[in-house]
């Protein structure tokens, strides 16, 4: 074998064969890991918030009553938007944790926190569609009401890819 | 129905900042595409959602972002057309031992390196909806993508395409957006065929048929183009315009067999006759209204999914850079490495993994892959995106500095060292 050619098999098999061999190891060792509970999709709400003037600090729940809701999720952290309103979170394990604010802003602004309205929700990962059920809750608002919600993911959850 | 008054609107919007950047950027002495690319960002939720809100959502709706998503993805699918038409395989058969090499490690080194990258950030920036295996392999894809016709480009300009330097950049360049594109096919697989009845088996064997029935069949027909062109000097609007459908054609194939539209696209090009003055031909006809009205809207649609305010945070901004460095050392260095053990002296072997690490449009568009299938999330698209703006722009300083005296020639027109210079959407300088 002349000498240039055996450099060439010897490098090679340094810097292509065996990386390609590490290649599988790490997509053998990376199926044990564990990713957050995936929340991302459209979901319908449903809440037992009375309806009013959602304008009133008291009544800005009702913004939320059987709204559509949608979640952009990366890792644990997420985007969520229910019409007018639009905030982010997180998630830890099964818990969810958000905060929305309205886009708008000027039909809330007589409310302490400026509109603001805090959820917190665990989810049932087990189920299909997942489903999730917590509070709702207006923020800087002592007198307002919390108001208990469920909600249920629009599309089935399904895994992207092999194992 | 779109609202045509939007649409029209969004469109001269988009042309004018595009134009505007690209320009500027070239008085930088950067590529117009890293110009168009910006503009793109610019035009998104990063810059102008974030200082004119209310501007923005009435200039981009989210109601009317369907209708120019699908003029975007024409345009990419005629471009992917045409960077298959740019690459020939008998220059890569020219290269020798030396650029095999290189071409292997610049592929296996950034794939690999990613992977492992892919282990600290999966449980982080993706969720369980996502295998991990399509996310390390999508990571290692999106990495090891180098923008072929940006380099050509870049290389074009400095006349540099003759020089060893750039013949083999061109080669590897070549190697690695195949293999990467092949990858990619079988991720985009693996993931479909996850939500459908179709056995992946089945798929994969649907589309090494189709790729026979392109190579064996349908490349004969092709070849019966060249030959006219060669007795008539040029070929009938009839005969441009059949060509045009083979491209949508072979495309649908693709992707109704499971992988994506690009992937039919960019088979038609790759099979096409290579001789210089029938490719050169068919670039005039269609990169024009390509690369100056259709790209930048993809730019503007990338950039309208691009939101940098996702990456939030100490940690978050750290995922970023470790993104950059992972994309960087594999590319840049594996590169060097490799040409440096071929026998290419250290400045060199520098200046081509310099080369090698620029990822320009064809990074977007795997990257849109990418969000479109969820096999990203949004925030690690924006890392993504801000990785290939990075490294693209990079190049040419980095150049500078490694390689001054190959750097220093004048650069040349279009015309050039070659008959015909390879490069597709060359006039918006990418």
């Amino acid at each position: 074998m002349p000498h240039s050619n055996r450099n060439f098999a010897i490098a090679y098999v340094f810097l292509v064969a065996l990386p390609i061999t590490g290649l599988v190891g790490v997509l053998r060792s990376g199926r044990n890991l564990k990713a957050p509970t995936s929340v991302d999709g459209a979901w319908k709400v449903r809440t037992g918030a009375a309806t009013g003037d959602p304008s009133s600090c008291p009544s800005l729940l009702a913004l939320y009553a059987d709204a559509p809701v949608t979640i952009s999720q990366s890792g644990t952290n997420f985007g969520i938007s229910s019409g007018q309103t639009g905030g982010t979170g997180v998630i830890e394990g099964v818990r969810l944790h958000a905060s929305l604010r309205p886009s708008g802003g000027a039909p809330l602004a007589n409310c302490a926190g400026g509109g603001s309205v805090s959820l917190a929700a665990t989810l049932d990962a087990d189920t299909n569609p997942r489903v999730m059920s917590g509070i709702l809750s207006v923020a800087g608002c002592p007198s307002c009401e919390s108001v208990e919600f469920q909600a249920v993911r629009q599309n089935p959850t399904q895994k992207k890819g092999a194992q | 129905m779109p609202n045509l008054f939007i649409l029209v609107l969004q469109i001269a919007v988009v042309l004018v900042i595009c134009r505007v950047a690209g320009t500027l950027f070239q008085k930088i002495h950067q590529p117009r595409v890293v110009g168009e690319m910006f503009a793109g960002i610019m035009l998104g939720p990063s810059l102008l959602g974030w200082v004119a809100p209310h501007f923005s959502a009435y200039l981009f709706p989210a109601s009317s972002l369907g209708f120019l998503n699908a003029l975007s993805q024409v345009g990419v699918i005629i471009f992917m057309f045409l960077v298959g038409l740019g690459i020939n395989p008998r220059e890569l058969k020219s290269q020798g031992h030396a650029a095999v090499l290189t071409s292997h490690v610049s592929i296996t080194a950034p794939f690999v390196l990613a992977t492992f990258l892919a282990l600290y950030l999966y449980p982080r920036l993706s969720d369980n909806s996502v295998a991990f295996t399509s996310f390390a392999l999508f990571m290692g894809a999106a990495m090891s993508i180098t923008a072929f016709p940006v380099l050509e480009r870049i290389l074009n300009e400095r006349n540099m395409l003759q020089s060893r330097l750039g013949t083999v950049a061109i080669a590897c360049a070549a190697v690695d957006d195949v293999t990467g594109w092949c990858i990619l096919a079988y991720i985009v697989v693996l993931i479909r065929s996850a939500s459908s009845e179709t056995s992946i088996w089945v798929t994969l064997g649907g589309v090494v048929l189709f790729a026979l029935i392109m190579i064996y069949g349908v490349q004969r027909l092709l070849k019966r183009f060249a030959t006219i062109f060669e007795a008539q000097g040029g070929l009938s609007e009839n005969i441009v315009a059949f060509v045009l459908i083979l491209v949508l054609a072979s495309a649908l194939c693709t992707e109704s067999l499971g992988i994506h539209l690009l992937f039919g696209s960019f088979l038609m090009g790759a099979i096409m006759p290579k001789k210089q003055r029938f490719v050169r031909y068919l670039l005039d006809r269609f990169e024009t209204v390509t690369v100056t009205l259709l790209l930048p809207l993809f730019f503007a649609f990338t950039g309208l999914r691009t939101n940098i305010a996702l990456v939030k945070g100490s940690e978050m901004w750290m995922y970023c850079a470790l993104i950059l460095l992972v994309a960087t050392a594999g590319k840049l260095g594996g590169s060097m490495l490799a040409s440096w053990i071929t026998g290419m002296p250290a400045r060199e072997a520098a200046g081509l993994g310099t080369l090698m690490n620029t990822r320009g449009l064809m990074e977007l568009v795997i990257l849109n892959i990418g969000l479109d299938i969820k096999v990203i999330s949004p925030a690690l698209f924006s890392m993504m995106v801000m990785m290939a703006l990075i490294t693209t722009f990079m190049t040419s300083p980095v150049l500078e500095l490694l390689c001054p005296d190959v750097m220093k020639r004048k650069p040349v027109q279009a015309e050039g060292s070659r008959d015909v210079p390879l490069e597709p959407a060359a006039a918006a300088g990418d």
